[in-house]
């Protein structure tokens, strides 16, 4: 009876030990998972943060009223050329004044090409 | 066996019995109690994990990150990127000729000569190159040379420039501010700061400043094109929000570029707006006029006779475009009579104009979140003649930021607000403001600006559509304490649409000089209006002011055309 039990007990703390350690190496390889994924997000955020800056200089209102005139020939908007919604049937002519695609001018069009060539 | 044993043994028929036994018993009752807690505890711990309490990673003690700055609409005005910063141990150092090639080869930028004698010194630490890329440091730690290693830093960058230049400020090497909001955000405005700080979280909410990217980009340009164009040494101007008091714009030419990494900036690139005091010379007849309709000294029928200067003791007050009559207020106002608007203060009385102009607060200093601020230059006796002179602007000199929050709150119905470069809401702004003048003066001074723009001397800023309204003003500047005739300060302060004034402009050029265009002249109405105008066309449509044309105006709109196809056909 006695070797019986004993026999159990040691059998228990076996079976409960290597549950127990094995749960603890999945726990640990989990956590390092955790770090790996903590330290990568740390990296996109900072990451994110560049572009941010980085995207907030591209588009300084300078630079792109530069980068508008010169490729879009766009100048300052002026108070006659704001319309009212309900006015803007009187407004519109009847033909395009500029037809682009007719005129084989494209700015916006040929810029993009160009990019695409390069 | 001895005898003395057979004492202590028991006797053999005796059960058979321990010595100690019930001490044992205790022990293992102890020890099974024991077990049975930590068992206990363990269970209880297994299913009620206390998650909350027990942190997944030691916190790690450090200052909170600098909030970033972003303007009104959240465009980013200021923000921290890591970087590295690199340094060696040179007693570590083995072969200090090899360590210099490598590392000028991959740090283009390092000096070789600067880098041997940090390298031969005799110290344990030397800072090889302060705020690397990443990418550079992790080139650099590929090298492998032992004794150089690298710290983790952030680095303060501002993506918009010179744009946001005395506003945003700039910090230094160890992120501490020194100018513009940067300093406010570590010293007074710290409150602030915390109030950012996310509880819980090692994060801050960006600050959000009252000023508009994009109204600050017209505003640089065009006062910029002033100073290029009329030859002034300098130039600023300002873009506020009158019924919250929040700065849209504030421009102060020369500027600078918080990137730069030696900040060595001049005077010359100081903060003219708020650290500057100028004498505005006519803009602050508004004032005057405001205060003799609060008092009711005056009204709109009044007049003033400007046949003769003005003679106080042995001083002569005339005026600049002298009409030699008697004018109304609407036209000493058009016309920017010195002797009328002397007159009128005069009438008032020295002592009220002195209560007024405390009350509007040119007495005191102007503190906004900017550290940078100039205390106002008052005269010393307040004579008669000084009531005289300081009712058209002369004789004292205040920052033109304050000229402009004092103006604002004249127009916007009486609500005097210290101007702010914190975005905030109009309530706050209400709650805050003081009372200075009766809405009816108010209601008058628009009347006045808004004439002052269709047939005055800011005529030139009358965008079309956007019913300007303005005041001018030209003042000799004061050079040794004399005032020096061919050196002028010409001041433009404006507001539209005029009809429900909601943004005021304020533009200054410093000594500008005449040209062809100007057909000789220099005063304010033939440099600061037409930039105001420019201005105030290019940010109207940004601020969502909606044009409006009256008859009139589609008249001269035609006629505008015509010109304009007369010029293209020659």
């Amino acid at each position: 009876m006695h070797k019986f039990l004993n026999f159990v007990m040691v059998v228990t703390l076996l079976v409960s030990g290597f549950i127990l350690y094995s749960m603890e190496h999945t726990t640990r390889g989990l956590e390092r998972q955790i770090a790996l994924y903590e330290r990568s997000t740390d990296e996109e955020i900072e990451n994110m943060r560049l572009l941010n800056a980085e995207w907030s200089s591209l588009t300084r209102p300078d630079r792109l009223r530069t980068l508008a005139a010169q490729h879009l020939g766009l100048s300052t908007l002026q108070a006659k050329q704001i319309v009212k919604l309900d006015e803007i049937g009187q407004k519109v002519p009847a033909e395009p004044v500029i037809k682009l695609e007719a005129q084989g001018s494209d700015p916006i069009g040929a810029i993009i090409d160009q990019m695409q060539q390069q | 066996m001895t005898d003395a044993a057979k004492d202590i043994l028991p006797d053999s028929d005796a059960p058979p019995r321990l010595a100690g036994q019930n001490r044992i018993r205790l022990i293992s009752l102890c020890f099974g109690a024991a077990f049975l807690a930590i068992a206990g505890q363990l269970t209880h711990l297994t299913i009620f994990p206390k998650l909350d309490e027990a942190p997944a990673r030691p916190l790690v003690e450090e200052r909170l990150p600098r909030p970033d700055i972003v303007d009104r609409n959240g465009v980013l005005l200021a923000t921290d990127v890591a970087v590295a910063s690199l340094y060696a141990d040179p007693s570590k150092i083995i072969d200090i000729d090899e360590a210099i090639e490598l590392l000028t080869a991959t740090v283009p930028d390092l000096d070789a000569k600067e880098l041997r004698r940090k390298l031969t010194a005799s110290k344990r630490f030397a800072w090889l190159k302060r705020q690397v890329s990443i990418e550079e440091r992790d080139a650099v730690y590929n090298l492998g040379i032992p004794g150089v290693g690298y710290v983790n830093e952030r680095r303060r960058v501002y993506p918009q420039g010179r744009l946001g230049s005395h506003v945003v400020g700039y910090v230094d090497l160890d992120t501490k501010g020194i100018a513009g909001v940067e300093k406010y955000l570590d010293g007074q405005g710290a409150l602030y700061t915390a109030s950012l700080a996310e509880p819980g979280e090692h994060k801050t909410a960006p600050a959000q400043l009252s000023i508009d990217i994009r109204v600050q980009a017209a505003l640089i340009d065009e006062v910029s094109q002033a100073i290029t164009k009329f030859s002034a040494i300098a130039g600023g101007g300002i873009v506020m929000d009158i019924t919250t008091g929040e700065v849209l714009s504030l421009v102060s030419l020369p500027d600078f570029n918080p990137n730069q990494e030696k900040k060595n900036f001049t005077k010359e690139q100081q903060n003219r707006m708020t650290s500057g005091v100028y004498e505005l010379g006519s803009v602050i007849k508004a004032v005057t006029f405001a205060m003799a309709f609060d008092y009711g000294t005056a009204t709109l029928e009044s007049s003033y006779d400007a046949r003769f200067p003005l003679v106080i003791g042995s001083a002569r007050i005339s005026d600049f475009h002298a009409q030699r009559r008697v004018l109304t207020v609407p036209e000493v106002f058009t016309n920017s009579s010195n002797i009328g608007t002397a007159k009128m203060a005069l009438e008032v009385g020295t002592q009220r104009h002195q209560e007024f102009l405390k009350r509007v607060g040119l007495f005191d200093k102007l503190q906004t979140e900017l550290p940078e601020s100039a205390r106002p230059l008052l005269p010393r006796r307040w004579s008669k003649l000084a009531t005289a002179t300081a009712a058209f602007g002369h004789g004292f000199a205040v920052q033109p930021l304050q000229g402009a929050a004092v103006v604002a709150g004249l127009l916007n119905g009486g609500h005097l607000m210290t101007p702010t470069f914190l975005k905030r809401s109009e309530e706050v702004a209400l709650a805050s403001s003081q009372t200075i003048v009766k809405p009816q003066t108010s209601e008058t001074l628009r009347y006045l600006f808004r004439l002052n723009a269709t047939e005055g001397s800011a005529s030139k800023a009358d965008v079309i559509g956007y019913r300007v309204g303005g005041k001018t003003g030209t003042a000799e500047k004061v050079e040794n304490g004399r005032y020096v005739k061919d050196k002028r300060l010409a001041s433009f302060i404006g507001a539209f649409p005029m009809d429900n004034p909601r943004y005021l402009v304020l533009v200054m050029l410093d000594e500008p000089k005449a040209t062809p265009e100007t057909y000789g002249f220099a005063t304010a109405g033939w440099n600061a209006v037409p930039t105001a105008g420019k201005i105030i066309e290019r940010i109207a449509p940004m601020l969502g002011v909606e044009p409006v044309f009256t008859p009139e105006d589609m008249e001269k709109l035609a006629k505008l055309e015509i010109e304009e196809k007369k010029k293209k056909v020659q």
